[in-house]
């Protein structure tokens, strides 16, 4: 149906679109293109203005043209946003087009499908539960304004209350149909978002571990069963660095991913948590030593190397989950395989000289590996050194201005300095990134966020294996053991994006229960609902069922559409008339029989008319009782009231007659 | 059928052949007190109708011919001086008959029409303060040529709501039309069946038909769908339920019933209802509302 709606009709539903596609559109700014967005600007101020003056339309040949031209841009850009933003770009050119012609009802009905469409794409770049309650905010304005627009002279309080009712009544369904749905694999894979490189990465160039301290963005959360580590031991291990060319360290040439080939005896007491990590753009996966994983949730299997640690074959598109037993007491690298230890001990052959001479002049040849170590970290004391996230750039000779000029930096600078003096000195040394810390949440929850990002040194003991030492906790012991927030200086502060909001709510005593719950909210929406998989669903058909078999899975489906079918009778049968407020009277009966022959009454016909329609196909017993209980009923309903009693009777008796001649089909 | 009532069918389609059922509609609506307005092109035989049905219940009859100079005084009559006594006489005017006939209502001004659809509804006329009762009982049957023809002015919805029906005659058929030219007769050879005590006897009975719930009910129903509906220019007005309610008693009781079914409205609501939902006469032909509105409301959903 077409129709052109009046400029007073049109002003709520255009209004709210606008507000509606800003809303949608202000989470997808990513993979938006800039000219895209001037676009989506334009198309909305004329949307609103319209609300407001009526406003020529654009003609529709001008329209196609300009479209085709969107389309040519939108392919040229193709290339370097991918597929999945060129198709969300698509999405949003083609509503803003048709947002600068809105005027049926027909306009806006495909202006809010295509909004429903940007909701759905929007949900695969955020998922969290904040973003969820936005969306439903979203939600709610489409189905609100194609309320608006079909719900004739209804105010709009009463259009609103509508919508929340329908969106109510659906709730209960989709929540069954979330639990229930059978959870196939995806059958072709969400394209993974190309993003600004967060997270660890398997090169680093002193001084870029300092952008990432910015960041608030959550790592993983730890839940621990029993006891939590002290937060001075709170090393989670991820990429190990050998490779040295004088400006960044990198993950060497040799340094394979393998899965571990020997076995390894676990001993000793263990922290046993489970891992909910957020996907990030390298294979390494997190855990504190030695882990042993126990339990893999996630859909992509996770294997350990040599060196103790975690990585799956490609990285993460979804929330890791994994349960890790570390047991702190074993030593790392106990079994003393044969090393190449070449690689821990690759320098460049040129550059830093005064390192070079620095170490020479210290004389440690005759030392052993532990000893040597302890004598070179001796340089850095809080004295000297200052731990900054504001280091100077160092670009020639890093290690020597480092150590020798600036004294200033941050944990990466420090990792990159050991460990090349180590190297110097003929120590096996190399670089582990990972993170350090992590907030203690609620109850045995650790959070950990990006600014958590550390950069520590691990050198070879020829009798005990690997041994951890972190010059940063020498130069700023605060760091590991409250954290990087008290580590850093006043002036630093600024740096930490959204650090003060967070610092803040937690340092005031009734905010701190709200900050903790909406840490709470977050990690059960992010466990029980984006982690929601097949593996849930079989342990809660278990759960209900004793054991999964496809008896038990048939029950399990046939009850929740049972239920679903019971909601949906709930709201919209029409039960309530056939059993309250409507009698059931001798002619509905009769009614109901001659529909069930095929005899549908039309609804102009009175009674007689009715039969008499249909007696050319009715048998003559069948005209005769028909005839009569229309005689019949025409005393008792028309004629005089005071016969009714006796008449009643005698519709029955006709009634009765009715069913006993008439058969169905 | 009841008889007498058959009788009269029998007695006018001596003159107007092949109408029966409009026949029975205008002995419906004289049965049930009403004025009738008959539609349609010259010649069809509206005179020839309203003359036979005064002819059959022994009425006084008289027509007008209603023209644009025709005056109210014209039609209602005139107090002339009588230099005799020294006073104003009355002389009534055509006006004071039990059947009149309006001819061509349309071509009258519309203070000529205002003057003889008030005397219509009040059965009494005024004139220089003197009340004039009208004779009992009192019939207007008026004709309208539906065509637009200069100088007529068509009767205003809230005029044409004063008539209980209206009716079309239309074209008789081959047959219907060939017996008509075969024997010519007159209005004189037709039978009064009746007298006009018998006829007033039967209109009280037609008020005592009775009427149940359900079947108000419907009525109410279907006159409140062209309230609500947009489908319908002009909704029916109380006074036009009321039509409805006794003409669907006259069918009942011409019907020999004495309660009123469903279809007895069904029968009455074209003739009763068209012109008033259709409003004025623009364009009369189309789909016809009052069919519309009988298939939009269930008679049995009471």
């Amino acid at each position: 149906m077409v129709t052109i709606l009046s400029q007073k009709a049109l002003k709520l539903p255009s209004i709210l679109s606008a507000i509606l596609f800003t809303m949608v559109l202000a989470p997808l700014y990513e993979p938006m293109m800039g000219w895209v967005w001037v676009l989506f600007v334009c198309a909305n101020l004329i949307c609103l203005a319209r609300a407001f003056k009526p406003i020529p339309a654009l003609k529709n040949r001008t329209l196609n043209v300009f479209a085709l031209f969107c389309l040519v841009l939108l392919i040229t850009f193709a290339g370097e946003y991918g597929l999945l933003s060129t198709m969300v770009n698509l999405l949003v050119v083609a509503c803003s087009l048709k947002f600068l012609m809105l005027k049926t009802t027909a306009d806006f009905h495909l202006v809010l499908i295509v909004q429903i469409f940007l909701i759905a794409s929007g949900f695969i770049f955020h998922q969290g539960l904040g973003f969820a309650l936005y969306y439903s905010i979203a939600v709610f304005l489409v189905f609100y304004i194609a309320f608006l627009l079909n719900m004739g002279n209804q105010t709009s309080t009463d259009a609103a209350k509508q919508t929340a009712k329908q969106l109510a009544q659906a709730i209960p369904i989709a929540a069954l149909v979330f639990i229930i749905a059978p959870r196939f694999p995806p059958f072709w894979e969400t394209p993974v978002e190309k993003k600004n490189e967060t997270g660890l990465s398997e090169k680093i160039t002193p001084g870029d571990i300092a952008n990432l301290a910015r960041s608030t963005d959550l790592v993983f959360r730890a839940e621990f069963t029993g006891d939590i580590p002290e937060p001075g031991d709170r090393y989670w291990r991820a990429i190990i660095l050998d490779y040295f060319d004088g400006q960044s360290w990198s993950v060497g040439p040799q340094q394979s991913v393998q899965v571990q080939q020997q076995s390894v005896n676990y001993f000793g007491d263990f922290w046993r948590y489970l891992v909910i990590a957020e996907p990030n753009q390298t294979r390494w996966l997190y855990s504190l030593d030695i882990p042993l994983v126990t339990d893999v949730m996630s859909q992509q299997e996770i294997n350990q190397t040599d060196n103790y640690q975690l990585f799956t074959s490609t990285p993460a598109k979804n929330n890791s989950l994994y349960i890790v037993n570390s047991y702190y007491q074993m030593p790392l690298d106990r079994q003393k395989v044969q090393h190449n230890f070449e690689r821990y001990l690759q320098l460049p052959s040129s550059g830093n000289p005064e390192t070079k001479k620095y170490i020479e002049s210290l004389a440690l040849d005759s030392l052993s590996n532990f000893e040597k170590m302890h004598k070179i970290a001796e340089i850095f004391t809080p004295e000297s050194f200052k731990y900054t996230l504001k280091p100077p750039l160092m670009q020639n000779e890093p290690v020597d201005q480092f150590l020798f000029s600036y004294r200033r930096g941050f944990c990466s600078h420090y990792a990159s300095a050991l460990t090349y003096m180590l190297r110097l000195a003929g120590v096996p040394s190399r670089i582990v990134t990972g993170y350090q810390g992590g907030l203690e949440q609620a109850t045995s929850i650790l959070t950990v966020r990006q600014y958590d990002a550390h950069a520590w040194v691990e050198a070879w003991q020829e009798d005990i294996g690997w041994v951890r030492i972190d010059p940063t906790a020498m130069v700023a012991p605060d760091r590991m053991t409250t954290g990087l927030l008290s580590a850093i200086s006043e002036e630093d502060n600024e740096l930490v994006e959204g650090n003060s909001f967070l610092r803040g709510m937690a340092s005031l005593p009734g905010l701190k229960h709200l900050s903790d719950f909406i840490v709470m909210a977050n990690h059960n929406w992010s466990q029980m609902v984006l982690g929601y998989d097949q593996e849930n669903q079989r342990d809660l058909i278990e759960r209900i069922f004793g054991e999964v078999n496809t008896k038990n899975l048939i029950t399990f489906l046939l009850v929740s559409f049972a239920i679903i079918v019971a909601i949906v009778a709930f709201f919209f049968a029409p039960w309530r008339r056939w059993f309250k407020t409507e009698k059931v009277t001798p002619q509905v009966i009769l009614f109901e029989i001659l529909r069930n022959r095929g005899f549908n009454k039309q609804t102009q016909e009175t009674m007689k008319d009715f039969f008499v329609r249909i007696s050319d196909k009715c048998t003559e017993d069948e005209k005769q009782v028909l005839f009569t209980f229309a005689d019949v009923y025409y005393e008792f309903e028309y004629a005089d009231v005071a016969l009714q009693a006796p008449n009643q009777k005698r519709l029955d008796e006709a009634l009765e007659e009715c069913i006993k001649i008439i058969k169905p089909k | 059928m009841r008889h007498d009532i058959k009788q009269c069918i029998e007695q006018v389609s001596r003159l107007v052949k092949g109408k029966e059922s409009q026949i029975e509609l205008s002995l419906i609506c004289i049965i049930s007190n009403g004025h009738l307005l008959l539609e349609d092109l010259p010649g069809m035989g509206k005179t020839t109708l309203s003359h036979a049905l005064a002819k059959i219940f022994g009425l006084e009859y008289a027509r007008i011919q209603f023209t644009s100079d025709l005056l109210p005084a014209d039609m209602l009559g005139v107090n002339i001086f009588n230099q005799k006594d020294n006073s104003f006489e009355f002389h009534p005017g055509p006006v004071f008959n039990q059947l009149i006939l309006a001819d061509e209502i349309n071509r009258a001004s519309p203070k000529t029409q205002s003057a003889l659809l008030e005397a219509m509804a009040e059965r009494q006329v005024t004139i220089d303060g003197v009340t004039h009762t009208l004779p009992s009982p009192f019939f207007v049957i008026a004709s309208q040529n539906p065509l637009h023809q200069s100088g007529t002015h068509p009767l205003p919805e809230s005029q044409l709501d004063r008539f209980q029906m209206q009716l079309s005659l239309g074209y008789p058929n081959a047959e219907a039309e060939k017996a008509m030219l075969m024997n010519n007769s007159s209005v004189d050879e037709i039978d009064t069946v009746m007298s006009v005590d018998e006829l007033q006897e039967m209109q009280r009975k037609v008020s005592q038909v009775m009427m149940s719930d359900s079947v108000v009910n419907y009525l109410l129903a279907l006159v409140n769908h062209t309230r609500t509906s947009n489908d319908f220019p002009n909704a029916l007005s109380p006074r036009a339920s009321k039509a409805l309610f006794s003409a669907a008693q006259a069918a009942a009781f011409v019907n020999r019933r004495d309660f009123v079914t469903p279809e007895d409205i069904q029968f009455i609501l074209p003739s009763v209802a068209e012109h008033r939902l259709r409003g004025q006469l623009l364009n009369s032909t189309g789909s016809s509302y009052s069919e519309h509105l009988l298939q939009q409301v269930d008679p049995l959903a009471a």
